[in-house]
């Protein structure tokens, strides 16, 4: 684009000179009308060029970049801060239904979704520990793994 | 007696069925400032642990009002958790008032002397308007356009590399305001919408800065260099190419940012619903199926969510005012200098110089090519910003 923009600037400049330069007379209007048609050629000698190349749109825009990086273990913290909530919530809901041993681990995955419960409580109450952790978290029994505590 | 008697008793009732609703409403204030309380704990937590450091040192490199970049990024997360606006009015147009002024007064000395050459210019062309020889008013003239052209060229040479500037402040906004408000969307549960808007930003920086660096400033100087040549002649004229550099740079602004836009909005609203459908049904499931326990039992679970949200929109907040600063200071100077442009042009008009004022109200037209490219850059990094607040709030709402 500079040489493009140099030789139009030099093509005006040359006709700017010829204009000073040239003595009047019926000659001048013919030698003005053939540099006016040098200037349209220099104007659109780059357009045959453009018109032949390839664009490769790959070489413009890196595709390869490399994406943002999340902070791990900012994540990480928010996990295991969500999982101990669950699991107090849990506690929680066993000793207001009468369960008082019971208790219960949330693991998260990595979309925050329950992944597995593990549930501790005494064998009698481990029914109906499993049955309100099922309902409350809305997850299937295989989810819940049950360990039984023996008194 | 007997009428005292029966008042006496109707307060005393009434006080007894008044009672309950005034210790209901007391309970109920206290839990609720309890829960605050609680939520400004988890927001505190949060804060420290989240890494802001980048967005720490770009908020202190950027211009901005006192009050915004004194304070800190975590210090206006707090602010604007508390809902206080980090913002002073005053402040705020005190700082657009200086920076205005101070690009007026940056281009007045130069301007001033544009118009001085126009009046030599023109009185020179009165005096030797009795010359035989018209090629010497010619040269006359071409001397007094070079010296206009060389002060114009020198503002606009500041203008090209603010908007350079411009484009490096696009990547180091986007390095620092992107990933904390990823990290957060990952935290939320938002992983859809987060592996969509990883790649988009950095790609997005890419695409701002190629167009910029590579197509809209060529156009742009391509513009001025015509704006030069097509008023030094009286013979050649090249308005018509200029008015086809403008289009087509408008013309390719718009498409590349229209398109990037439009799939943008697509892609984040789409993950933001897929990742809303799955934050939603884990929300119904704590707080719906066990009704009388359920809404007290998710409030931990619920406060590190709207913990999390809180900090995301506040930091989503901070980064939309970040991107109004940081356009506002070329799209005043550029704006400017265009309005000045057009002055200077319409006050050497009735002078009689046609050509000079030609070529000033000419390079104020080119400047638009400019205040297209950075309000369009803007606009899509606000709109971003805006998609990122929105994303994953379904949990909170």
């Amino acid at each position: 684009m500079t040489g493009w923009i140099l030789s139009i600037v030099g093509m005006v400049l040359t006709v700017t000179l010829t204009e000073i330069l040239l003595p009047e007379g019926q000659t001048a209007k013919y030698i003005k009308g053939v540099i006016s048609l040098m200037v349209v050629y220099v104007v659109i000698a780059p357009i045959p060029a453009l018109l032949q190349s390839k664009i490769d749109i790959n070489t413009f825009f890196d595709f390869s970049l490399s994406s943002y990086e999340s902070d791990d273990a900012f994540i990480q913290l928010i996990k295991e801060d969500k999982q101990s909530a669950l699991g107090d919530e849990l506690d929680r809901l066993y000793l207001l239904n009468g369960l008082e041993s019971a208790s219960a681990v949330v693991v998260l995955d990595a979309d925050s979704s329950i992944y597995r419960v593990i549930l501790s409580a005494p064998t009698g109450e481990t029914n109906a520990a499993l049955r309100l952790t099922i309902t409350y978290l809305s997850i299937k029994e295989e989810q819940v793994v049950i360990n039984e505590l023996y008194t | 007696m007997k009428r005292h008697v029966i008042v006496l008793l109707l307060l005393v009732l009434l006080l007894f069925l008044a009672a309950p609703s005034f210790l209901s409403a007391g309970a109920e204030t206290t839990s609720q400032a309890e829960v605050e309380a609680e939520l400004g704990r988890e927001v505190e937590k949060y804060i420290e642990s989240l890494d802001l450091s980048e967005f720490e040192a770009y908020l202190t490199s950027l211009d901005t009002p006192t009050d915004l970049s004194k304070r800190g990024v975590r210090d206006l997360i707090r602010a604007l958790v508390k809902g206080e606006i980090p913002l002073d009015a005053a402040n705020l147009l005190s700082y657009f008032a200086e920076n205005a002024l101070g690009a007026l007064s940056g281009m007045l000395a130069s301007l001033l002397t544009v118009m001085i050459i126009a009046v030599m210019s023109s009185v020179l062309s009165g005096l030797t308007s009795g010359f035989v020889q018209k090629q010497t008013i010619e040269i006359v003239h071409y001397v007094f356009y070079t010296l206009v052209v060389s002060l114009v060229f020198v503002k606009v040479g500041a203008i090209v590399k603010e908007c350079r500037a411009f484009c490096d402040g696009v990547s180091k906004l986007t390095d620092s305001v992107f990933p904390p408000l990823i990290t957060l969307m990952s935290a939320l549960g938002g992983g859809v919408s987060s592996s969509i808007y990883k790649p988009q930003i950095a790609f997005f920086t890419a695409i701002i800065s190629k167009v910029f660096g590579s197509v809209i400033l060529p156009l742009f100087i391509a513009s001025i260099a015509f704006c030069l040549i097509g008023n030094l002649s009286s013979q050649i004229k090249m308005d018509k190419i200029q008015s086809a550099i403008r289009y087509s740079s408008t013309l390719i602004v718009s498409t590349v940012f229209g398109l990037f836009l439009t799939y943008l909005t697509i892609a984040g609203i789409t993950g933001g619903m897929i990742d809303g459908v799955g934050i939603k049904a884990a929300k119904f499931v704590l707080s719906g199926y066990v009704p009388i326990l359920g809404g007290y039992l998710s409030q931990g679970f619920d406060l590190i969510s709207a913990g999390c949200v809180l900090i995301k929109n506040s930091i989503g907040m901070i980064g939309i005012l970040c991107v109004i600063f940081m356009i506002m200071k070329p799209i005043l100077h550029v704006t400017i200098y265009s309005f000045a442009l057009k002055l200077v042009a319409s006050f050497v008009q009735p002078l009689g110089d046609k050509r000079i004022s030609d070529f000033l109200y000419s390079v104020s037209n080119a400047t638009k090519i400019l205040v297209t490219a950075i309000l369009g850059s803007g606009f899509v990094m606000i709109l971003t910003l805006l998609l990122m607040i929105v994303s994953c709030n379904v949990g909170v709402l």
